[in-house]
């Protein structure tokens, strides 16, 4: 767990000063047992596909992660110079973590994994600005019978 | 936690867990502590491996010659690395390893160049060129057993390595042309906050 007191100064105002949404009511679901849930996962790393599209600051658009993308094809376009590489670099599962939930559907502790996942890219992309993507990425999680998502925010 | 498949494994199911309460989203904070990191000690990180001196001799060799030769002296730990782990995170720019530092140290020596890849601004291009480059310092590093923090990394990149002292050179001459986007790529896309103060400039 990162806990504020660990980050810099400059980080820590960062996270505080963050101009994050408030929400009226408290939207909940009940999701289905865990046997039947199809995960998707969706991260701010921005990952890609080796060939596929850099990633562009404040665009807020997202990148197709085939669920049987091999490791090595992911690569990194995340804009900022700041965002730390070293995790990613090491292991993929950091900001991926494909491996992980293939284990847990091995142990039938999920049903099954969506047939593609999905990045975008924070970098001064303001969450607003995701919106448009976020929906339409809805649609394919839909059309591709996901009803769990991990969000793996980096 | 890079490398700890049980770790990471109990906090990707502790999250999927969360879905299991009936009523109203929850926030909680997991109670786990990441397990100790075998590295990032107080000790201080020293590269094991003896690169050649980051500030050259004009007269005897130039800093595109001197950032060839680092990156080829590391080239086996970054195969290793690959051997390793089975994957490489090089490959943002399209260009290999030592295409990729052409391109950087052509910015000292011939200034800001037309981009390369039609369409694309050559500030992009020479942002994924740096990712590249500096993926390939820090995967051979991290190839080391009792490998370095996130933090040593940077310190020993832009404090010691010809590479470092090559992003410093470019970040000056983005700075100093009229381009404002090319000045805001050289403030703020090349050099992390926490390593500027290894500026020449300061």
């Amino acid at each position: 767990m990162v806990r504020l007191r660990d980050l810099t100064d400059w980080d820590r105002q960062h996270i505080l000063n963050a101009d994050v949404p408030t929400f009226e009511g408290r939207p909940w679901t009940i999701p289905p047992p865990p046997a039947e849930r199809r995960v998707a996962i969706v991260t701010t790393a921005g990952l890609h596909p080796r060939g596929d599209r850099a990633f562009t600051p404040g665009v807020g658009d997202y990148r197709v992660i085939p669920g049987n993308c091999a490791a090595d094809e992911l690569v990194m376009s995340h804009v900022s110079s700041n965002f730390d590489r070293t995790g990613f670099q090491e292991d993929l599962n950091v900001v991926f973590p494909i491996d992980r939930l293939h284990e847990l559907v091995e142990h039938r502790d999920i049903g099954s994994l969506a047939s593609f996942h999905y990045s975008f890219m924070g970098g001064g992309t303001h969450p607003a600005w995701m919106r448009e993507s976020a929906l339409k990425v809805i649609e394919f999680l839909r059309e591709d019978h996901v009803n769990t998502v991990l969000l793996v925010p980096v | 936690m890079p490398n700890d498949p049980d770790f990471q494994r109990r906090v990707v199911k502790a999250a999927l867990d969360l879905l299991n309460n009936d009523d109203t989203p929850v926030l909680v904070e997991y109670p786990e502590e990441a397990p100790a990191a075998a590295k990032g000690d107080d000790d201080g990180w020293v590269c094991p491996i003896s690169l050649p001196a980051q500030v050259r001799d004009p007269k005897e060799e130039t800093i595109t010659e001197a950032l060839s030769r680092e990156i080829a002296e590391l080239a086996p730990w970054y195969d290793l690395a690959v051997q390793k782990s089975g994957r490489t995170t090089v490959g943002s720019s399209g260009f290999d390893v030592p295409a990729a530092g052409e391109f950087i140290v052509s910015f000292l020596s011939d200034g800001i160049p037309d981009s390369p890849i039609e369409g694309e601004r050559v500030d992009r291009v020479l942002k994924w060129a740096c990712d590249d480059l500096k993926a390939y310092y820090y995967e051979a590093m991290l190839a080391q057993p009792g490998g370095p923090s996130s933090l040593d990394l940077d310190e020993w990149f832009f404090g010691q390595t010809t590479a470092g002292a090559v992003f410093f050179g470019v970040q000056k001459v983005l700075l100093d042309d009229d381009d404002e986007i090319n000045q805001f790529v050289g403030k703020e896309r090349l050099i992390p906050r926490n390593q500027q103060y290894w500026s020449p400039l300061d």
